[in-house]
């Protein structure tokens, strides 16, 4: 119990300092979302008037006080810079639940595939004999590390989209309307995202596979005259999953706060579009709100990684 | 129908005119005299300025069809809905479908009356009466009253609160109705030029203070839907005024961040429009689909501060200019289709251009650059930081070139690729630069990109400070008639290039992707995608 | 069933992945380190007649939208990209190591104060963070390295860390703090070289990421600044022109799969070395 109450005092720290972070950050960076807004049409009157209106001329403390008020009431305000209508600016709170969806099925869809794929495949290229499959697996893996994301979607697009015809690039379908046609589509990109992780996750787990079939209790077993296969899946495995959890947690968190790049390749509308077009038009709401998101996750799914270990590792559970 | 198709415009000319619309003599639009052009005449497959064309079009043969839905891509997301807060130039290209003016737009960059049927100017130039056409309708079904004439210009010219939302509205004291077909505007000053601002959208009378009100206007289309950084849907106006159009029963502008994707998408055929190609875009869809091109409302410079150190000697400026090789830039950037300028004038606004070009020459004249630094006491040449917003890739590209010119004299230039935002409040507004690679956007009032250029000038980015060039200005402002301004137009272009204030390079041309089954595209001076004359042609 | 071999190495006679590794990375290096001094074009000049040429063997890569010799770029850009690379894995995996040993071997307060700061790191967008430092520190190579260091650190701090709550129980550590061993050294000497083997994929996997996240800031402008090149600027120049000139998009894109792979193998051969 103490444990939780500690976590959650963490999390509650962590959101804190990030959002001071990133009220700091958008004073420092140049630009502010009245200039965005304006653009080269912008007199000084225009910028005064339009700070005016959003607030924007008081004192940066008490600015980050009220938006801190209202986001601890839920409301976490509107954009500056997408309008819902002709007189009503987008609630922050609409806007990205209008994205999430889409990240989180891409990041559902790419962890499945990742974890589908590169679990057996590690415990197969652990367990194997076979130099010339071992080295192939070896070359494989690197080389789905090695590419470029951006060039990794084209490269996928061109394949699956325009050669082998399986789906129209750029035909994105909303969840709202055809929620097949969606997920039809979100595979491709999943799959783009899945690509490098698989590399990674496989070479992880054979590695760990690898330092745990050295060590004194697998000897001792052995010696013991337990089978191989008998080791490998009630002793080593469940050892040689502790880094791996950690890893695919980090996957996990980095795929749900949004594919930068990915999204943009596929023309996809998620977080991580909207992240680096708020973050380009410095429309503070959004973005303050998308960062908040994204450390929730981030901690959130480290704290349940940080269960798992228990769980899975005796030697921490008794402490 | 053809009657209704045949639209009057007022000529840049015609605005000495006393009457606006339908020439001097207040005959209604239905008649066909007057030097006006057709732009929405279905029996030509390719409308707009294709005189301009430098591009091989296989204009698609067949008959207009009704019906159809197409899909246009858009690079960036819109910035609202209602029409009189927008600024970005990408959303009011689009907005120009669902709403108008009392007068619009034209493909050849002059006025034809819209919500007003004709108008008329008083002697002393100071009062506008507008009659209203009769039968239009807004998107709700409700007729256009003369209070919704008087709500919309109210609030545009800050009558309603104070502040105004066009800025060269201001002028406008008062808006009376005279009958319910009559709206009379009074302004304080003389602006030749300010007809062109009752473009501003015609909106249901209260509606701007309407919380949950959707965008309702007169356009040929109606207001669908909008969804953040997916793009707007807008529907086929059934109870349009102009008979006939539009073709299309719905049009959806969506957005497509990435060159690449586009690329793709025009190829898949899930986009049948895209605006704003790239060179780089226009080489792979050139044979595909048509690649139409045309001048675009846009000036590119190497734009110069004035006032630092030391592009504040004449001397060194000259020799800048001297050391751009404009046609290279046009080549490496624009594939040569590109049109050299020398000045801050769009070259489509033929009456008041001047062809400065060779002022300087469109080449490199190193010879010319050294002498001109070694009078100014730079015959080593400096540094120069170039500071370019990265987002761009045609100026960009056009830096990278820059740098390379400028090192051939001497000059040992380097580029400072910054954000648009971070642009916008450094250079733009702060003016805390040397040197910087952009595009200005020009309407089709002509002074609009001049007027900047004056020393007390907040939109004088570059610092240019000139005693001739403000007292030429100022004749600008007391002329009463568009030929004298054009006059005095030319004059500041030549001070422009004798000051060699910055270097303008090129008017970029905007070339459009158009799926080879559509037809009736058509090109504007200003920012505007009009969907109602676009249609499928039967195969 | 013998399903595995003791972790012994495959094959102690002929380390494959030694060789092919380390011919891969040092004609890389030959490479770049011959581009810093001499290339066979200049990387800058423009030329309008040779825009867009195919591979020929005066310009075995061809050239560029510019005209430019996209062989003497790619030289050029190797070595810039592999330096910032190196710089960000070497910055980030120092303060890993550091970070992650104490945080995984004391916890306490020390770890919860760290850690809360890396989460807090790894919650921001690295995007986000590499704009805050390059608006706070200016433009330029050290700060993207120092950015990309930033960015890179958490994730090293919890596998050092993971790694170290994992051994610090381990049965020979227990016994070296018994025997009263001094806790730098227990750190540093004992259970460090233990999880070389885990973080040594990391540090490759960093390395990998390192050109990957630098071509992400060339892509969006605040990285190395044109004319220069990285193998990420090129690449994003380079993807508007993938259909008509797909050699200007293969040539870095290669590169850095061949840089990141021959990397790979190498670090692969050295670990079948140490056994």
């Amino acid at each position: 119990m103490k444990y939780f109450i500690q976590k959650i005092a963490t999390l509650i720290i962590t959101l804190l300092l990030v959002s001071i972070l990133a009220f700091l950050a958008f004073q420092i960076i140049p630009g502010d979302v009245v200039n965005s807004i304006l653009g080269t049409e912008a007199t000084p009157e225009m910028e005064e008037a339009l700070r005016a209106e959003l607030g924007l001329d008081k004192p940066p403390v008490q600015r980050y006080l009220a938006w801190g008020k209202d986001v601890l009431r839920g409301d976490f305000g509107v954009s500056y810079r997408y309008s819902k209508n002709m007189n009503e600016m987008m609630p922050v709170k609409e806007l990205i639940g209008d994205k999430l969806p889409v990240t989180l099925w891409l990041a559902l869809l790419s962890v499945g595939i990742t974890v589908i794929v590169a679990i057996p495949l590690g415990v197969l290229w652990a367990g194997t004999k076979n130099k010339f499959l071992d080295g192939f697996l070896n070359v494989l893996t690197q080389t789905s590390m090695a590419i470029p994301a951006f060039f990794l979607g084209i490269l996928v697009t061109y394949l699956f989209g325009i050669a082998l015809k399986m789906f129209a690039p750029g035909a994105y379908v909303s969840y709202k309307t055809d929620f097949g046609g969606f997920i039809h589509y979100l595979i491709f990109p999943a799959i783009a995202i899945a690509i490098p992780k698989i590399g990674m996750t496989a070479r992880f787990l054979r590695n760990s596979t690898l330092t745990e079939l050295k060590s004194d209790y697998v000897r001792t077993a052995k010696s013991k005259g337990v089978s191989d296969t008998g080791i490998l899946f009630k002793h080593v495995l469940r050892n040689a999953m502790l880094p791996v959890v950690t890893f695919l947690g980090m996957i996990i968190a980095e795929v749900v706060a949004g594919s930068i790049v990915v999204e943009q390749v596929f023309s996809l509308p998620g977080i991580g579009r909207l992240l680096i077009s708020s973050i380009s038009t410095r429309d503070f709401p959004v973005v303050e709100i998308l960062i908040l998101y994204i450390t929730f996750v981030v901690i959130v799914v480290y704290f349940v990684v940080d269960v798992l270990y228990r769980i899975l590792d005796p030697r921490i559970r008794q402490k | 129908m053809k009657k209704y198709l045949s639209i009057f415009f007022v000529t840049l000319l015609a605005m000495t005119a006393l009457t606006g619309c339908t020439g001097s003599t207040g005959e209604s639009s239905e008649d066909n005299t007057s030097t006006t052009v057709s732009t929405t005449d279905t029996d030509t497959t390719q409308t707009g300025t294709t005189d301009d064309t430098n591009v091989d079009v296989v204009a698609p043969t067949g008959e207009p069809t009704y019906g159809g839905t197409v899909v246009v891509g858009i690079q960036q997301d819109i910035d609202g809905l209602d029409p009189h807060t927008v600024t970005a130039a990408g959303t009011r290209e689009i907005l120009f479908n669902i709403f108008e003016g009392l007068v619009k737009n034209t493909a050849n960059g002059d006025l034809m009356c819209a919500v007003a049927e004709d108008y008329s100017l008083s002697e002393d130039g100071l009062v506008y009466t507008f009659n209203l056409r009769q039968g239009v309708k807004f998107h709700n079904g409700n007729l256009v009253t003369a209070e919704d004439v008087k709500y919309s210009l109210e609030r545009v010219s800050g009558l309603l609160d104070g502040t105004p939302l066009i800025s060269t509205m201001k002028t406008i004291t008062a808006v009376d109705i005279l009958d319910e077909k009559t709206v009379q505007v009074t302004v304080d000053s003389v602006n030749p030029e300010l007809i062109y601002s009752f473009t501003a959208a015609i909106i249901p009378n209260g509606s701007g203070e309407d919380e949950n009100a959707n965008p309702i206007g007169t356009g040929p289309f109606s207001f669908v839907s909008y969804t953040p950084q997916e793009g707007i849907v807008i529907a086929k106006n059934a109870d349009y005024w102009q008979a006939g159009l539009p073709y299309l029963d719905k049009v959806e502008f969506k957005i497509i961040t990435s060159g690449e994707t586009a690329l793709l998408e025009l190829q898949a055929g899930t986009v049948q429009v895209y605006p704003y190609l790239a060179d780089s875009q226009v080489t792979e869809l050139e044979g595909k689909m048509q690649v139409l091109s045309a001048p675009s409302a846009t000036v590119q410079a190497l734009f110069l501060n004035n006032s630092v150190e030391p592009l504040n000697n004449v001397k060194v400026r000259q020799a800048i200019m001297y050391a751009l090789d404009k046609d290279e830039i046009n080549l490496f950037v624009a594939g040569g289709d590109a049109t050299v300028i020398s000045s801050a004038m769009l070259p489509s606004l033929e009456s008041y251009y001047v062809d400065l070009n060779d002022t300087y020459g469109t080449s490199a004249n190193v010879e010319m650059a050294k002498q001109l630094l070694t009078e100014a006491g730079y015959p080593d040449g400096f540094d120069l930081v170039i500071s370019v917003p990265s987002s761009y890739e045609v100026h960009m590209q056009t830096a990278e070139v820059i740098v390379e010119q400028l090192k051939a004299v001497g000059i040992n230039a380097s580029i400072d690729a910054i954000e648009w935002s971070s642009w916008l409040s450094d250079v733009y507004t702060d003016r805390n630069y040397a040197a910087t690679v952009c595009a200005l956007t020009g309407d089709s009032t002509p002074g609009y990109l001049l007027n900047r250029f004056t020393s007390t000038s907040s939109k004088n980015f570059i610092n240019f400070d000139s005693a001739d060039y403000d007292e030429v200005y100022a004749k600008v402002v007391a002329a009463t008639s568009m030929e004298e301004r054009g006059i005095y137009y030319k004059e500041l272009q030549k001070i422009l290039v004798e000051e060699a204030a910055t270097g303008f390079t090129l008017c970029i041309a905007n070339k459009v992707a158009v799926a080879n089954d559509l037809g009736g595209y058509q090109f504007y001076p200003v920012y505007v995608q009009d969907m109602a004359t676009v249609y499928y042609v039967s195969k | 069933m013998k399903v595995f071999n003791n972790g012994k190495a495959p094959d102690r006679k002929l380390n494959i992945y030694l060789i092919v590794g380390a011919v891969m990375t040092g004609l890389v290096l030959i490479w770049a380190v011959v581009g810093i001094f001499w290339t066979p074009y200049s990387t800058t000049q423009m030329s309008a007649s040779l825009r867009f040429h195919a591979p020929t063997w005066s310009h075995p890569f061809g050239t560029d939208n510019f005209g430019r010799d996209i062989f003497s770029r790619v030289m050029k850009a190797v070595g810039t990209s592999a330096i910032i690379s190196i710089l960000v894995v070497a910055i980030s995996a120092v303060l890993g190591i550091l970070l992650g040993a104490i945080t995984g071997y004391f916890g306490g307060i020390v770890d919860a104060v760290v850690m809360r700061v890396v989460d807090a790191v790894n919650g921001f967008p690295s995007i986000l963070l590499a704009l805050v430092i390059i608006s706070l520190l200016g433009k330029g190579r050290q700060n993207v390295v120092l950015a990309l260091g930033m960015a890179f650190t958490p994730s090293f701090v919890r596998i050092v860390r993971g790694e170290f709550i994992r051994l610090r129980d381990a049965d020979y550590i227990v016994r070296a703090r018994l025997m009263g061993v001094n806790k730098p050294r227990i750190l540093f000497v004992h259970i460090l070289p233990n999880i070389f083997s885990t973080f040594w994929v990391s540090v490759m996997i960093g390395f990998n990421n390192a050109i990957l996240a630098e071509s992400g800031l060339s892509y969006l402008g605040i990285g190395v600044q044109a004319p220069d090149a990285t193998l990420g600027s090129m690449l994003s120049d380079a993807q508007g022109y993938l259909a008509k000139s797909p050699w200007f998009a293969l040539a870095p894109g290669l590169t850095i799969v061949w840089t990141v792979l021959g990397a790979a193998m190498l670090s692969e051969g050295i670990g079948k070395l140490k056994k």
